[in-house]
């Protein structure tokens, strides 16, 4: 509200001081002779475009781009004052638009960006075995006797454990569950149990090292 | 039109410079500003002299001048007085030195034998 008074005081203050300029050169005119009509277009004349003046003035002042986008504001509310159809189609585009984008976005977020619920996700190795022998590099499974070396010649990590997808019924008194989650497997009497699944495992909060697996040494 | 273009191409980037120059007299308002510029000049710089006025209100935004509505002294009425501030001098010799330095370039290219002779 003072920015307002501000402006609205330098342009009262810049009218009257163009208006007395004019007036001067106005007075300087009579002088010389001429009638008061006369006079007045000739001080117009030798003052140059008012408006234009005005103008460029407020420019030096530096408001200008603050004021263009208030116009620019007040312009599109009238117009979609206007066009209440228009405006209502803008609204729900837009509404649509940032709706669809955060819906994206929250997936994105929790299959991509999420960190892992354990302490430095980043340190998280994922082992496996492949067979070379018959073209099978992807991740396969283990044998117990198998993850047992992994473990015991265990070097570098802090932990290793095993994990398993799984998919079992849960019953009980009430109405049955199906749960969909990981299992995870651990030995070694030394070595804390990984305790539940993913999930469970972000709910309790758990600021233990999640176990990691590791390369067999090459032996 | 032709002429007018000319005219504003010169004061361009000296127009700030002429009008700390006229202040060094001491303070004048706008319409006193364009006068003495026109007069001193032989009607040479015959701007429109309300044109001063963006530069005298960019002039006191950067601090160079100081305005005031003072009464004039000669005559029964008030007048918004331009006065130049510390900084101001300061500008103008910076700006004069530009100046020189700008219009003996022009010169040593226009007048090369001048030089030499």
């Amino acid at each position: 509200m003072r920015w307002w008074w501000q402006v609205k005081n330098d342009e009262t203050n810049l009218e009257r001081e163009l208006r007395s300029d004019l007036e001067l050169e106005e007075e300087e005119q009579r002088e010389k002779g001429l009638p008061l009509e006369e006079a007045r277009h000739a001080a117009r004349r030798a003052f140059g475009n008012e408006a234009l003046i005005k103008e460029q003035t407020r420019e030096a002042w530096g408001w200008v781009p603050f004021e263009r986008l208030l116009q620019d504001i007040r312009y599109s509310f009238r117009q979609l004052a206007r066009n209440p159809g228009f405006a209502a189609i803008t609204v729900f585009t837009l509404a649509l638009g940032i709706g669809s984008t955060t819906a994206i976005f929250s997936i994105f977020y929790a299959t991509l960006l999420r960190p892992l619920p354990f302490r430095d996700p980043g340190r998280l190795i994922i082992l496996y075995s492949s067979i070379p022998a018959v073209g099978y590099v992807g991740p396969g499974s283990l044998t117990d006797p198998d993850f047992a070396q992994w473990q015991q010649q265990n070097e570098v990590f802090d932990q290793v454990a095993a994990f398993q997808g799984k998919t079992s019924n849960l019953t009980g008194t009430g109405v049955p569950e199906r749960l969909v989650g990981l299992a995870t497997l651990t030995g070694g009497s030394h070595r804390r149990p990984p305790g539940p699944g993913v999930r469970e495992r972000a709910k309790t909060g758990g600021g233990a090292s999640w176990p990691t697996f590791r390369f067999p040494k090459a032996s | 039109m032709g002429k007018t273009q000319d005219r504003t191409a010169l004061l361009q980037g000296t127009l700030d410079m002429l009008i700390l120059r006229t202040l060094l007299y001491g303070p004048a308002h706008g319409h006193q500003i364009g006068k003495q510029i026109q007069r001193t000049t032989n009607d040479f710089l015959q701007m429109q002299h309300g044109s001063l006025y963006p530069a005298l209100h960019r002039l006191e935004r950067r601090g160079w001048v100081v305005s005031k509505w003072e009464m004039a002294p000669d005559r029964n009425r008030e007048f918004k007085y331009y006065r130049l501030t510390e900084k101001g001098k300061k500008q103008l010799v910076v700006e004069e030195s530009k100046w020189k330095r700008m219009a003996e370039a022009v010169a040593r290219v226009m007048w090369p034998s001048a030089e030499e002779s």
